[in-house]
């Protein structure tokens, strides 16, 4: 079990918080769509190399740094893959089912790609 | 929320005390789902689960769900079409940063430049498709009522 700390919270709280309130105000201003973009701001990544990063020694950050991009691109994928899944589903079914549809999609290729990843120990 | 174009051009958005409220609802619905997937993570027994869990797509779920509650299956739908040029953009701002480390830069200025890479990425994608998009709800939303129940 990974360690919890206080600042990761704060930072993961206000960043999360920042993208979906900014993704109402642009969506209103400029449209869903763009606001859409702004939903998908990667807040769970840069709040995790700021946790990460802040504090530590130069080498060290750089090395934090480097491994948590290197992870979060293989996790990124299966996001894409869940994106276009819902924006498919969504249309179709609702919000409700089609959101529901489309992580369980995610979960399926997150899985597949975690463990593939792993094989050839990439994370 | 009242829009009006000033005459010359210029879109003005005058707030009021309920879209505070609604921008604020926002903003903790998808900080606390952020943080409520973090400590899923960090609490999980099989690390293998965590490993798999901390890529969730945390964001774009709660901005759909709080979009589809407030405005419709519609709103909903385009968020999560944006979301696809933002997560390809997303993609490009993780790999942006991984080259500027490799090349011996510092991770605050990764950082910085993944995130410009970022915005750049997904607004050209977003306007290289929205013209097939709008097309496309032209043609679902002038003869459907609806868009599916659950």
């Amino acid at each position: 079990m990974a360690a919890v700390s206080l600042s990761g919270v704060l930072l993961r709280f206000l960043l999360g918080g920042s993208a979906v309130a900014a993704s109402a105000v642009i969506g209103r201003a400029l449209g869903g769509r763009i606001g859409g973009v702004f939903a998908a701001f990667p807040a769970v990544y840069t709040a995790a190399v700021l946790s990460a990063t802040l504090g530590a020694d130069t080498g060290k950050a750089r090395l934090a740094a480097f491994g948590v991009s290197q992870g979060a691109l293989v996790g990124m994928s299966s996001d894409i893959i869940c994106a276009v899944a819902a924006g498919i589903f969504i249309t179709r079914y609702g919000w409700k089912k089609g959101l529901c549809l489309a992580l369980v999609i995610w979960f399926v290729v997150a899985s597949t790609i975690y463990l593939a990843a792993r094989g050839a120990k990439l994370v | 929320m009242a829009r009006a174009n000033d005459g010359a051009g210029k879109i003005h958005i005058r707030r009021g005390a309920g879209d505070w409220k609604d921008i604020g609802l926002r903003f903790a619905f998808g900080g606390g789902a952020v943080v409520v997937c973090y400590l899923l993570s960090a609490t999980i027994f099989s690390p293998t689960f965590a490993g798999i869990f901390a890529a969730f797509p945390a964001v774009m779920s709660a901005a759909v769900i709080i979009t589809g509650i407030r405005n419709g299956d519609k709103d909903a739908a385009q968020v999560a079409q944006g979301a696809v040029a933002g997560m390809v953009g997303g993609a490009a701002c993780v790999s942006a940063a991984l080259a500027w480390i490799r090349h011996g830069g510092s991770w605050a200025a990764a950082l910085g430049f993944g995130l410009m890479v970022w915005f750049a990425c997904s607004l050209v994608l977003i306007r290289l498709f929205r013209g097939r998009l709008e097309r496309k709800d032209r043609e679902r939303y002038s003869s459907s009522t609806g868009t599916g129940t659950w």
